[in-house]
């Protein structure tokens, strides 16, 4: 079965970021740190729609 | 008589044991070079010169007959050293004094190395640049984290010394500085005593000047530790025994399509090529392999982890002094509590598929060969330069071997880079070394030799 999850967009992974950004450090730091947040929300994005396929991945209790 | 700073580990060691080469002249004669040239390069944290004298003046009074008799090594300043500072080059750690040394620390002096001081690292081996200079350009960045280290060994300031990767911290410097940098399989050397980044990825890398002086400091410090929960219980071979083994002309897959040679410039693009060409002249088997799907998601999964674990470590810290951290490492640190737990670990569900697919890869031939970095060392002092060529192999642990291989048209080292199967540094160094015999190569920076 594939667990590709294309539903996660770029924009919503990076508003919640900002979210939490900004409950943490402020309402500047969005502002500031832009790329950094985009970039983030690029990894996030990535891996979600990359996960392996359950019947080929390597699997935990082997 | 060659002039002392430009031993090699092996050379050195050998004229130690033989009696040629007083351990006290030695570390003296390289004491002087620091003193000369540490103004312009900045390689080096801590030295305790009446320390290093002592040490020497010991191994005279009580010969070591070991793999590193006599043999001067620098530390990355990220090695826990008894009695002498720790710095991480932080101001967190700025005043920290361990009690006890690093088990690769302690297994080195065994084997009978000196230690010769602390070198420079970026700011807890991570990407806010540190001061060290490129002894081939001072106004290129020598790489990092391993700076210091690469520097040092660059410029015959030391025949070794001690680095480590999480990212491309060992073998990217090593590139950047023309000399021979080693990243073992994740767990072959003990991170005892190691500040850490990020515990699932550090490895505790080798910095010198040839391939079989890298087997010996491996040979030195490889083997299960205990207190180290990310230790491999596997048999250590001999590795020189090894390199002998695998000491033909190799069988090489070059990585020519997607990844490698997509983030080459052209001069490297070229280099790689006529560096292949080369060895296959010279008898190597070169085919042209491509890298499996699964490792598109390499880099991602890489900043990932690297971000969240580093976070988890300096989370304590963090919290009250964040105002003491560099810009860069504090941008990730941030960017690590950000990410969701559940990312996280898709990240190493993703990690444990690309590292199976990567070991069946390097299972087909004795190595994989690509270029070391994407282009020469960056001219620019606020940069580390480009880890992308490393920070796969890291992620995935496999062993990585760079090599000089060359200077680009503005003078500056160009490397490759070698990987193999986990476990198989044997074989991974043979091959390297059969490379290194056929290139022939004799760099050093035209300023320092």
């Amino acid at each position: 079965m594939n667990e590709r999850t294309p539903e996660i967009s770029f924009e919503e992974t990076l508003e919640a970021l900002i979210q939490q950004a900004e409950a943490r450090w402020g309402e500047g730091y969005a502002v500031r740190h832009r790329d950094l947040l985009e970039q983030a929300a690029r990894h996030i994005v990535n891996v979600a729609s990359s996960l392996p396929e359950t019947e080929t991945e390597p699997g935990f209790y082997q | 008589m060659p002039e002392a700073y430009t031993l090699t580990v092996t050379q050195a060691a050998e004229q130690v044991r033989n009696g040629q080469l007083a351990p006290t002249d030695y570390v003296g004669a390289l004491l002087d070079r620091i003193d000369a040239h540490e103004p312009d390069l900045q390689a080096w944290v801590t030295i305790d010169r009446e320390a290093v004298i002592t040490d020497a003046r010991q191994r005279e009074q009580e010969p070591s007959h070991g793999i590193m008799a006599g043999v001067p090594v620098g530390l990355k300043d990220i090695f826990y050293t008894a009695g002498m500072k720790t710095t991480a080059c932080s101001r967190i750690y700025a005043d920290f004094i361990p009690e006890y040394d690093a088990t690769c620390v302690t297994r080195l002096k065994e084997a009978g190395a000196i230690i010769l001081g602390k070198a420079v690292t970026t700011e807890f081996a991570t990407s806010d640049p540190s001061p060290s200079r490129n002894p081939w350009n001072r106004e290129h960045t020598p790489g990092g984290s391993s700076s210091g280290s690469s520097v040092a060994v660059a410029s015959g300031m030391c025949p070794a010394a001690l680095g480590s990767q999480t990212g491309g911290s060992t073998c990217r410097p090593a590139a950047y500085n023309g000399i021979v940098g080693l990243k073992p399989t994740y767990g072959r050397i003990s991170r005892y005593g190691v500040v850490p980044v990020s515990w699932s990825l550090d490895t505790v890398g080798i910095l010198v000047r040839t391939v079989t002086d890298a087997a010996i400091l491996l040979q030195a410090m490889a083997g299960y530790d205990p207190n180290d929960p990310g230790s491999a219980e596997e048999p250590v071979p001999d590795f020189l025994v090894e390199m002998g083994r695998h000491a033909g002309p190799p069988r090489l897959g070059l990585l020519k399509t997607g990844y490698f040679f997509d983030r080459s410039t052209s001069e490297v693009r070229q280099h790689t090529e006529a560096i292949a060409a080369q060895l296959a002249q010279a008898g190597a088997v070169v085919e042209e392999l491509d890298l499996p799907d699964s490792f598109a998601a390499a880099p991602d999964v890489q900043r990932i982890i690297m971000n969240v674990e580093c976070a988890a470590f300096h989370e304590k810290f963090f919290r009250h002094r964040a105002d003491e951290y560099g810009p860069r490492l504090r941008a990730n640190i941030e960017m690590g509590l950000l990410i969701p737990s559940v990312t996280y670990l898709q990240a190493q569900r993703l990690r444990r598929e690309f590292r199976r697919d990567l070991t069946a890869l390097a299972g087909r031939v004795d190595a994989l060969l690509m270029p070391a970095t994407p282009a020469p060392a960056p001219r620019d002092l606020n940069t580390t330069g480009d880890a992308a060529f490393q920070a796969p192999w890291t992620s995935a642990g496999l062993p990585t071997v760079v090599i000089p291989s060359g200077l680009s048209e503005s003078g500056l080292p160009l490397g490759i880079q070698f990987a193999a199967t986990p476990f198989a540094e044997g074989r991974l160094l043979g091959a390297a070394r059969w490379c290194e015999q056929a290139l022939a190569l004799d760099l050093r920076p035209p300023a320092y030799s």
